[in-house]
């Protein structure tokens, strides 16, 4: 699945470190979910749109 | 305003990804636990090996010796199961993966070995038995964790 996670990092300067530590998950999950291998679960998906203060199906595109 | 840099992140390295795994406290002491657990382990079934062989306890004294192992190893799954209940989803992932091709390979690969040694093959022994599956699981880990990165 497509996603701006990339991007919305990037607006904010942040590494893929610091993401890792807002969402409690290891930087292997944040490089995997960015690089499109790797789904997060529901509650993960909520917990990045939460922190960028977008809608999840902003963030990801099921279509892509 | 700088441009952002949104290029493909690349691939990270075999040493990136093994930093990145257990990374949180909790995992780190859920992954302590079970290292404890399996030495442990492993200690008692050495020693109660040795103590049934070399006949040092006798009588029923000989089935205490011969469970205890086997307690510290159901105690050590459970600390596995907390770890992999309380870890990182990706981590879960990675594990999952590595438990079902492990577990798979396992039984494929004792199916055959069944036959091998009824067509005359050589003997791997209980220690054998014990010791290449979790071999397989441990190559299973290493592999599933690079499909991820």
């Amino acid at each position: 699945m497509k996603n701006r996670l990339r991007v919305l990092r990037a607006e904010r300067d942040w590494s893929q470190a610091t993401l890792a530590q807002h969402l409690k998950v290891s930087r292997q999950t944040v490089h995997a979910i960015e690089s499109g291998k790797y789904d997060p679960s529901l509650p993960l998906a909520f917990r990045i749109a939460r922190l960028f203060g977008e809608r999840i199906e902003d963030i990801f595109d099921p279509d892509a | 305003m700088p441009e952002l840099d949104t290029s493909p992140a690349p691939r990270m390295t075999v040493l990136e990804v093994l930093k990145s795994q257990c990374s949180s406290p909790q995992d780190r002491r859920n992954q302590f636990r079970f290292v404890w657990w399996t030495l442990g382990w492993a200690v008692s079934f050495v020693a109660a090996t040795f103590l049934l062989v070399e006949e040092v306890v006798t009588g029923p004294t000989r089935w205490v010796v011969v469970a205890l192992p086997a307690l510290v190893l159901v105690q050590t799954v459970r600390t596995y199961i907390r770890f992999l209940r309380e870890t990182d989803e990706l981590t879960r992932r990675i594990q999952l993966d590595a438990l079902a091709t492990a577990f798979g390979i396992t039984v494929v690969g004792l199916m055959g070995y069944s036959l091998v040694t009824v067509a005359g093959g050589p003997e791997l022994g209980v220690d054998g038995l014990i010791t290449a599956p979790m071999v397989i699981w441990a190559l299973s880990q290493f592999v599933a964790s690079l499909r991820y990165r």
